[in-house]
C-alpha cells in the first residue's frame, strides 16, 4: 500500500526542498517515489533535471546515484485537476461540459482561496490510487499558517459537499426557511440575479458529483490521519517559530494525525576546530593572489569564525526551544552552502534526515 | 523612493516568509516620523505586527504603536459587517442576516469577496471616515502571502468579472478606482537577497497585470553587509583550503563558505533587481533593510530599521 509522507510549515521554510530530498532519499533505498509539488519552483526542476514539471509524473534521472528505486515528480494544476475531476466523476458528459463552461465554475477553479489546498488533496488521492507508488511525498502549498492547509480542503470540501447553497439556491424546493429565504433575498441584492443563476446552476449541476466528493473526502480524511500517512513540519531554526510549531504540532494532534518529526532547516553547524586557528597558521598567498589582497582575506577569512560561532549558538538555542514546543522528534538538516542546485545537493541533505523507511 | 510616504495606501506584497509584515511596520514607523498619520494593517486576523508590539486581541481596533503610527488587524468578517453598516445602510436586525450561517456560506464561495470587503473598509477609512473616526493620511496594508489563488489586488477584477450589478459590484469599482491612480496608491514589493525568492519576486511584479503601473518600489530584506573583501579570487582560495593537509584549514573553508556563497548571491540578486526597471521601462528604486543578526525582532529593532528605512524612501 501507498504510504504518504507530507510535508508542511510556514511559508519559505523549505518545504519543497525537503519534499524533493525525502523523495531522492526514498528513491535511493530502492522506493518507487512521487513528489507532488505545490509551487512552480523552477529552480527545483532544474535541480530535478528537469525543464519544467506538470501535472502529470516526469521521471527524474538517477543514475549518478546509483539509486535503486525511481523518482518521478509533478507540479499541482489546480484547475487541471478540478476538471480533470469533474470529467471523471460526472454521471454524463453533458453534466461535466456545462460544468466546465459555468462562469462560477471558472472563477472557483483558478480563484477560489482554499482549492489549491483541496485539489492537493485530490491530486495526492489520484496519485495513491494509481498504485504506481511506493510513496507519495506531499508539498504543501505556502499558507500564513501552516494549519491552513488542513481547514481550507474541509472547508471547500463542505461548500462542494452538502451543497448549503445547492438547496438555498433551488426555488420551490418546498421546506425553506424564513431565514434562508431573507438571506437569499439580501443576496440577490448584493450580488445581482445573474450572479445567483450561475451559482445556482454550479451548485445543481456539482450536486451530480457529491456523493462521490462526500466519498473521496472521507477517503481522504481517512488517509491523513491512517498509519500510511506521516507529517513532517519543516521549520527555520527560529526562536520566534516556536509559536506556529507549537500551535501545529497541537493542531495535528488533536485531527488524530501523525506528527513523526520536526524537519529544522538551514542550520549552522557549530565549527570544529582542534586549535585556536591563528593567521600563522594559514599558509601563503595562493597562485595569483597578490600578498596584500589575501593578508586582507586572510583576516576576513579568520574574522567569520566567531560570528559562525554565534550563530550556531543561536541556532542550537532555538533548536533546544522548538524541541520543547514541538514535543517531537528533531532533525536538523544543515544550511547547504551552494544552495539547492543539483540533485547531488538534494541527496546530500539525506544522511541528515529522518531514516524514513 | 521618493513620493512613496505621500500616497495614501501602500500596499506591501511580497511571497510568504521574505519579510512583509517587517518590511509593513517599518514603512508605517517610518512615515510617522516623517509626520504622516498612518495605520499599518494586518488582514485576515493576521496578528503579527500586533504581537511584536505586545497587543494582544486590542489589535482588531486601531491601536497606537507610535507617535503618528497606529496598528490594527482586521477580519474578513468584521469588515462584511462594517459594510452592511455603512453602505448598505442596513439595520442590526438585517446585518443579522448577513451574518447567518447561509449568508457565510455564500461569502466563503464567492472568490475574491473576502478581499474585497477588506479593501473596501481600508477605503473607507482613508477617504470616508465617519465622524468621530481616526483621520489617516496612508494607509499601509500588509497582504497575505501571494503564491496561489486571487492575489489581494486582483480582487477587483474578479468581482467585475462575476458580478455585472449590485453593491459588491459597485465595491469593486470603488477599488478599481483607488487601485487605478498611481498617485493614489501604490505596491511595494518585499523580497530577499536570494536568486529564488528575488526570482519569485520579478514574477509576481510581471504578473501584476493592470496593477503593474502601481509597482513603486522593492525593498531587499534581510540585506548584510559584506563579510569578504571582493577578491575575485576565491576560486584561488577554495583550492588552497580544499586541498591543505590541516584538517582546521578546511574547517575554515566549511564555515566561509556560506558567508562567501551568501554575499555572491545578494550581488546577483540585487543584479537582477536592477533588471526590474529594464523591464518595466521606468525606474524601481530599490531599499534594502538590514538583516538583524540577533534574532527575535522587538519594538526597538524595528524603530532601528525604520530610521534606516526613512532616508531611502524620502530621496
Ligand atoms: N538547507 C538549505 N540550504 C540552503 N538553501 C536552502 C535550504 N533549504 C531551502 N533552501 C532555499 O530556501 C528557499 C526556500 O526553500 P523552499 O522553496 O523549499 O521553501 P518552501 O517552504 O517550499 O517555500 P514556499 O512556502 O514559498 O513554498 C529556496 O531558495 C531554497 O533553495
Ligand atoms: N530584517 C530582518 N532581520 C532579522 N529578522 C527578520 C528581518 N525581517 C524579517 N525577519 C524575521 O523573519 C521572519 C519572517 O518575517 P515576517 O513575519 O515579516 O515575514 P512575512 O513575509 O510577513 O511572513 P508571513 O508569510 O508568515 O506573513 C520573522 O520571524 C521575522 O522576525
Ligand atoms: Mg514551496
Ligand atoms: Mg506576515
Amino acid at each position: 500500500m501507498t504510504q504518504v509522507i507530507v510535508c508542511c510549515g510556514a511559508g519559505g521554510t523549505g518545504k519543497t526542498t525537503t519534499a524533493a530530498a525525502i523523495g531522492v532519499k526514498l528513491a535511493i533505498q530502492g522506493q518507487r517515489v512521487a513528489v507532488l509539488t505545490i509551487d512552480p519552483a523552477k529552480r527545483l526542476a532544474d535541480a530535478l533535471g528537469l525543464g519544467s514539471l506538470d501535472n502529470d509524473p516526469k521521471s527524474v534521472s538517477l543514475t549518478e546515484l546509483n539509486a535503486r528505486g525511481t523518482l518521478h515528480a509533478l507540479m499541482l494544476d489546480r484547475k487541471a485537476t478540478f476538471d480533470a475531476m469533474v470529467i471523471a466523476h460526472s454521471p454524463n458528459p453533458d453534466v461535466a461540459e456545462r460544468l466546465l463552461a459555468n462562469a462560477y465554475y471558472q472563477a472557483v477553479s483558478t480563484r477560489l482561496t482554499g482549492l489549491h489546498e483541496y485539489m492537493a488533496t485530490e491530486k495526492l488521492q489520484q496519485l495513491v490510487e494509481s498504485g504506481l507508488w511506493d510513496v507519495v511525498v506531499l508539498d504543501t502549498p505556502p499558507t500564513q499558517h501552516a494549519i491552513d492547509f488542513f481547514h481550507a480542503p474541509e472547508r471547500v470540501g463542505r461548500l462542494f459537499e452538502h451543497g448549503v447553497l445547492a438547496t438555498l439556491m433551488t426555488p420551490a424546493r418546498g421546506l425553506v426557511g424564513v431565514a434562508t429565504r431573507r438571506a437569499v433575498g439580501l443576496l440577490e441584492r448584493l450580488a445581482g440575479e445573474s450572479v445567483l443563476h450561475d451559482i445556482a446552476e454550479f451548485f445543481r449541476l456539482i450536486s451530480g458529483l457529491s456523493e462521490i466528493i462526500r466519498s473521496r473526502n472521507m477517503q481522504v480524511h481517512a488517509l491523513l490521519r491512517s498509519d500510511r500517512t506521516r507529517f513532517y513540519q519543516v521549520t527555520a531554526p527560529a526562536l520566534d517559530a516556536c509559536e506556529e510549531v507549537e500551535g501545529f504540532a497541537s493542531l495535528l494532534r488533536e485531527q488524530g494525525m501523525r506528527l513523526e518529526g520536526l524537519l529544522v532547516n538551514r542550520v549552522t553547524p557549530v565549527p570544529q576546530f582542534t586549535a585556536p586557528l591563528v593567521r600563522e597558521r594559514l599558509p601563503e598567498a595562493p597562485l595569483g593572489v597578490p600578498d596584500e589582497e589575501w593578508d586582507t582575506m586572510a583576516n576576513a577569512l579568520l574574522a567569520l569564525i566567531p560570528r559562525a560561532e554565534a550563530r550556531a549558538q543561536q541556532h542550537e538555542r532555538a533548536i533546544v526551544a522548538l524541541k520543547r514546543s514541538a514535543h517531537t522528534e528533531v532533525w536538523k538538516l544543515p544550511e547547504l552552502p551552494a544552495g539547492v542546485r543539483t540533485i547531488d545537493t538534494l541527496a546530500g541533505l539525506g544522511p541528515h534526515l529522518p531514516p524514513l523507511l | 523612493m521618493s513620493g512613496l510616504l505621500d500616497r495614501r495606501f501602500v500596499v506591501v506584497t511580497g511571497k510568504g516568509g521574505v519579510g512583509r509584515s517587517t518590511a509593513a511596520v517599518t514603512l508605517a514607523l517610518a512615515a510617522g516620523k516623517a509626520g504622516k498619520r498612518t495605520c499599518v494593517v494586518e488582514l485576515y486576523g493576521n496578528r503579527r505586527i500586533a504581537q511584536w508590539f505586545g497587543l494582544g486581541d486590542r489589535s482588531y481596533k486601531a491601536c497606537s504603536i507610535a507617535p503618528n503610527v497606529d496598528t490594527m488587524s482586521l477580519t474578513a468578517m468584521d469588515a462584511m459587517d462594517d459594510f452592511g453598516q455603512r453602505k448598505l445602510k442596513l439595520d442590526a436586525l438585517v446585518r443579522m442576516v448577513l451574518n447567518s450561517r447561509v449568508t457565510h456560506a455564500f461569502v466563503d464561495a464567492i472568490p475574491g469577496l473576502h478581499d474585497l470587503v477588506q479593501l473596501g473598509k481600508l477605503e473607507n477609512m482613508l477617504l470616508e471616515p465617519l465622524p468621530g473616526d481616526a483621520h489617516y493620511d496612508l494607509v499601509i496594508v500588509d497582504a497575505p502571502a501571494t503564491g496561489h489563488g486571487l492575489t489581494l489586488l486582483a480582487a477587483p477584477q474578479a468581482m467585475s468579472e462575476l458580478t455585472k450589478i449590485g453593491p459588491f459590484h459597485e465595491l469593486a469599482s470603488i477599488i478599481a478606482r483607488l487601485l487605478d491612480d498611481p498617485k493614489k496608491s501604490a505596491v511595494v514589493l518585499v523580497t530577499l537577497p536570494e536568486e529564488l525568492p528575488v526570482n519569485e519576486g520579478i514574477e509576481l511584479a510581471l504578473g501584476l497585470g493592470d496593477n503593474q503601473k502601481l509597482l513603486h518600489s522593492v525593498i531587499m530584506n534581510q540585506a548584510r553587509p559584506p563579510s569578504l573583501p571582493p577578491v575575485p579570487a576565491w576560486d584561488h582560495i577554495h583550492a588552497l583550503l580544499s586541498t591543505a593537509p590541516d584538517p582546521d584549514l578546511r574547517e575554515l573553508l566549511r564555515v566561509a563558505e556560506p558567508f562567501w556563497r551568501r554575499q555572491l548571491s545578494q550581488e546577483q540578486a540585487l543584479h537582477r533587481l536592477k533588471t526590474l526597471a529594464e523591464l518595466l521601462n521606468r525606474q524601481i528604486p530599490i531599499a534594502q533593510l538590514p538583516k538583524v543578526e540577533h534574532g527575535e525582532l522587538s519594538p526597538d529593532d524595528l524603530h532601528i530599521l525604520a530610521e534606516q528605512l526613512l532616508p531611502q524612501v524620502t530621496t
